[in-house]
């Protein structure tokens, strides 16, 4: 009983301390990562804890300790950010860096097609064979398609679908053979992985650059990455240079299996 | 007569025709009318979408960002948000390696974007560990005493991470910041935020989550938590709490484990309400590596199983199991959860097809291997699955549990794997337990995903797998297997002074993951929400393979393959009284048998590389008896391909598709079916065999393992091979050391969601 007493006060402590930590850490942040490595715990008596840690980093053990180097580096990275506020962008901004990047935020073109398909596991070896009376139909009356052909999941005319739609249903070769098709005329057979298809392309919209309204949020985003991205650049730059005659760190050790305790 | 009747007529006629060699039209003999049904009911909104008529989407519902405390350490770079764009089809970047995982190294990108994604990094230490251990950037690196336990033992153990086991130090500190909400709440906020704004009605649908990491005493007991609505938690469920720092302090490892999945029940149903706008559901998953925790066997002298507080299951708690798990993952990074070797004690024979991708080797060549493991693992590497060669203990070599509990009492091989581990047996217990308490617990549909580590939803290609975890997996040697020593100045390649050598296969066990495929009429947050709830759902191994399956009292129309074909479903459009793939057929009509299901699948129609033909469709049917005892029967290949059926080529894994349909339908009844039975019936469709990702990567790295130097079964430098011994099945000593090149393949498939038929 007595055990669990004084476990259960050990553990209120450790949460209050930690929760103490916390609130004035995040009201004080900018102080206390100044004073690193000694600052936070200088205003009161070092624990055990505390003095092994300082020892630990007289020698230059952080530098081969490959967890506090990679919390080193995210904590540098984090830094650089913080310490260069990207201000929120106006319109004109977002309409700057839209014009920029008017390929990546391109509304893709759109399809509209007729399709005569047949399937490759119905029709077996004769495949070719069904796809040449198909033709001749076609040519005959191209109008008169839709008893042609076998079923498909899209049907017999698909509307504005963007070429990755074409793909999740028609498979990425005739999505990537649909762009070149001419309008209003039967084309094929083409082949899919699925058969063979017969397309008659009767509309395209093609692709163009999207109103600031319908992106704004996207390019927002898009814009604030980028600009941090662009500062962690910048100052890498500096800092190669700053240390261009470092000495090499150690080897950081790798991860091992083997000291799985 | 309407057109669309005249087509329907002639569409039947000419499918009368056709010889179908492949596909099984119904029997012509039925002449019985269809009864009619209640159409789909559905509000759409994106343009051309019909309320009746449904599509197929594929999304991947379990990802790993930095956000989670292991992909952190392992995989510096990608977030909620660059998950949710590479699942977009944007390229996105991991690391370098080992020693940087923040610098971008190589660039990824899907060949086809997903249609939905859930983001679901562990609510334990959700967030930026230095927003923990650093109290949000406060703290200089390294005085965080507790932080700096937790990533020591993270590093050393990266094995038992992965797979499951629950760190002490991991628990002190979550339980530590249990009690501090904004810890987590922040982060959960960014997830809340960033998976609204990547949400695109009608192109991409988002959904939040988190994982409930329950893995105490090893077993995983693990739960996605998803939501959807308005008024979401501000915070997600802690599974360590202060409990489990005094168990600690007391000297015991952890608390127990026994409630874990009730805790999180409990907590939804405080912290979601659907009237305040608030959806959510739970989706269990690795139970393969649950070592029988999951779901424990019923008790014969209770009729039910262990339930809350280890008191026999109440029928509260089965309907509140029933409310939040509408549906289970078979399938991702861990293995494969639908069956497996040695564990189908329902059945009367082995299924063959219980063979892919089980992290789990209970064919250890000891006289107590399971029957099947004769015929399963023969010793010929060019031919056994890849797991009969793993060899890390208790990893993934282990047993069959012979006795299963909670807190780490399952045995008596540690990690065992139990029949319950497995969703064909956990779902015939349900139907046992329906009898018993009214309600069936688990009645639920399947799902895959790939529970990346490295924030790269859909990346599930055999071609190029990424690995699991980043810097984890990330070149051959880690991903294949490597000789390693006890002590950790030894050399592995020097055996004479290398305590205790053996070769870590830690990550070959792992595989790229599948998919989650729904059924829904259009691209939407509720539209696919929503099919999950109807467990209108399937589960692929990778591929896009479409499946679905509906049942009828009566004779489904003649020709339903080719209404299937053309995305037409009479039981949606009301046309038909039945039950959809999820559902439960309505109540047997008075004379009516056994009832019809029809199967219909489709291929991936493939992205940058077509995709592969279909071999087969397969029904499995599961029931329990009047007397309370469960059967499984798999009826193989109920429609198949005409063609012969080769293996891949070990040279290249070139296949050959030709001969092969795109695909297979059929329409099937139960020639033993019993009205006094609960049962459920899925299907299987299965592409033709390809080359596992491990075996692609072996034989474009054209590797010889008759260079392996017999001093130390270790390629020379000089042979090119220096890194890929994971790709020969090793054997003999130092200075006989030979090897023999592993040609595994898989079948890919996908798996239906059940149908469901409860007797009266």
């Amino acid at each position: 009983m007595r055990k669990s007493l004084t476990a259960l006060v050990a553990v209120i402590v450790f949460m209050v301390m930690l929760a103490l930590a916390y609130v004035f850490g995040r009201h004080d942040a900018q102080r206390v990562v100044r004073s690193a490595p000694t600052g936070a715990a200088a205003t009161t008596a070092l624990s055990d804890a505390d003095v092994l840690f300082l020892e630990a980093w007289q020698r230059g053990y952080a530098l081969d300790d490959l967890i506090v180097r990679r919390q080193l580096v995210r904590r540098m990275r984090d830094t650089l950010v913080q310490e260069h506020p990207v201000p929120t962008p106006d319109d004109a901004t977002l309409g700057a860096w839209l014009a920029q990047h008017a390929d990546r935020y391109q509304v893709p073109a759109r399809y509209s097609f007729d399709q005569v398909y047949l399937s490759r596991g119905q029709h077996g070896a004769k495949l070719r064979d069904a796809a040449a009376v198909i033709a001749a139909q076609l040519r005959v009356a191209p109008g008169d398609f839709q008893r042609l052909g076998d079923p498909f999941p899209r049907g017999r005319h698909v509307d504005r679908f963007s070429a990755t739609q074409v793909e999740t249903d028609f498979g990425g070769v005739l999505a990537r053979t649909l762009a070149s098709l001419p309008q209003g005329q039967w084309q094929g057979p083409l082949a899919s992985s699925l058969g063979l298809h017969f397309i008659r392309v009767t509309a395209v919209e093609p692709a163009r650059v999207p109103t600031l309204d319908e992106v704004r949020a996207h390019l927002g985003i898009d814009y604030l990455q980028a600009q941090q991205q662009q500062i962690v650049r910048d100052a890498l730059l500096k800092l190669h240079a700053k240390f261009a005659n470092a000495p090499p760190l150690p080897q950081a050790a790798p991860m091992q299996d083997e000291d799985m305790p | 007569m309407s057109r669309k009747t005249f087509r329907r007529i002639v569409t039947a006629s000419l499918l009368l025709l056709a010889a179908c060699g492949r596909s099984q039209a119904p029997d012509a003999q039925q002449t019985d009318p269809p009864s009619a049904g209640t159409p789909f009911a559905a509000d759409v909104t994106c343009d051309g979408a019909e309320a009746t008529r449904k599509n197929a989407y594929f999304g991947d519902m379990h990802v790993h960002t930095l956000y989670s405390v292991d992909a952190y350490f392992f995989n510096g770079l990608n977030g909620p948000r660059e998950a949710y764009r590479f699942a977009k089809g944007e390229p996105e970047s991991l690391p370098v390696g080992e020693t940087d995982p923040y610098t971008a190294g190589r660039t990824i990108q899907l060949d086809r974007p997903l249609d939905f994604a859930a983001v679901t990094d562990h609510s334990d230490f959700l967030g930026d560990w230095r927003l923990l251990c650093q109290v949000d950037g406060a703290l200089p690196i390294g005085i965080n005493a507790a932080c700096n336990v937790v990533g020591t033992y993270l590093r050393n153990n990266v094995t038992t991470i992965v797979n499951g086991d629950q760190p002490a130090a991991f628990t002190l500190l979550t339980a530590a910041f249990a009690p501090l909400p904004i810890v987590t709440s922040i982060p959960w906020q960014d997830e809340l935020r960033i998976a609204d704004e990547e949400n695109a009605p009608c192109s991409f649908s988002t959904f939040p989550g988190y994982e409930w990491t329950s893995q105490k005493h090893q077993q995983m007991i693990h739960r996605d938590v998803y939501f959807n609505g308005t008024e979401l938690p501000d915070d997600v469920a802690h599974v360590a709490t202060p409990e489990d720092l005094i168990a600690l302090a007391t000297g015991q490892q952890t608390s127990s484990n026994a409630n874990d999945d009730w805790r999180i029940y409990d907590y939804l149903e405080q912290h979601c309400d659907p009237a305040q706008g608030c959806q959510t559901m739970t989706i269990p998953h690795n139970s393969n590596q649950s070592n029988g925790a999951m779901y424990l066997p019923i008790d014969p002298a209770t009729g039910v199983p262990q339930g809350r507080d280890a008191a026999p299951l109440t029928q509260a708690d089965a309907q509140l199991r029933a409310k939040y798990d509408r549906i289970i993952e078979i399938h991702q990074h861990k293995g494969n959860s639908e069956c497996a070797v040695g564990l189908g004690i329902y059945e009367q024979s082995f299924d063959p097809s219980c063979t892919l991708e089980l992290a789990k080797n209970v064919c250890r060549g000891l006289a107590s291997d399971p029957p099947e493991c004769k015929q399963v693992c023969t010793g010929d590497p060019e031919h056994d699955p890849d797991f009969c060669y793993l060899t890390t203990t208790p990893t993934f070599a282990t047993g069959v549990c012979e006795h299963e509990g909670h807190d780490g009492t399952s045995g008596p091989d540690p990690k065992c794997v139990a029949p319950l581990d497995m969703a064909r047996n956990i779902l015939a217990d349900g139907l046992a337990l329906r009898d018993t308490l009214g309600v069936n617990p688990m009645h639920m549909g399947f799902i895959g995903s790939s529970d990346t580590h490295n924030g790269d939803p859909g990346d599930v290609s055999e071609h190029g797998y990424p690995g699991h975890g980043g810097i984890l997996d990330n070149d051959p040697r880690t991903q294949l297997g490597y000789w390693v020593c006890d002590g950790k100045n030894e050399d592995p390649n020097d055996p004479a002074h290398c305590t205790n050598r053996k070769f870590m296969d830690r990550a070959r066990g792992f595989n790229p993951g599948g998919l989650a495929g729904v059924w829904a009429p259009e691209n939407t947050r509720q539209a696919v929400w929503d099919s999950f709830q109807r467990g209108e759902t399937f589960a692929t191994s990778g591929p896009r393979i479409r499946i679905r399956t509906l049942a009828s009292w009566t004779p489904p129309p003649a020709d339903i393959c080719d209404r299937l074909s053309a995305g037409d479903n009479p039981v949606d459009t009301g046309e038909l009284a039945g039950a959809v793939m999820g559902g439960d057929l309505p109540p047997r009509p008075d004379g009516a048998k056994a009832p019809y299901i029809v199967v219909w699948a489709q291929q991936d129609p493939g992205g940058d590389e077509p995709g592969l033909p279909l071999q087969k469709l397969d029904l499995v049917k599961g029931w329990s008896d009047a007397a309370g005892a469960r059967h499984v029967k798999v009826f193989d290949a109920v429609a198949k391909t005409s063609a012969a059926v080769t293996q891949p080529s070990q040279s290249d894994c070139g296949v050959q598709p030709a001969g092969h349909p795109e695909r297979l339908c059929t329409v099937w009844r139960d020639p033993q079916f019993d009205v006094h039975q609960n049962a459920y019936y899925y299907a299987r469709a299965f592409e033709i065999p390809s080359c596992r990702w491990s075996t692609h990567m072996c034989v474009k790295a054209g590797v010889q393992c008759a260079a392996l130097d017999p001093a130390n079964g270790v390629f020379p430098a000089q042979s090119g091979f220096a890194g890929y011994e994971g790709c020969c099945r090793i054997d003999g000593a130092p200075g006989s050391f030979k090897g023999r090149n592993i040609f595994a393949t898989i079948t890919e498939r996908a798996w239906a969601s059940p149908i469901w038929a409860d007797h009266p």
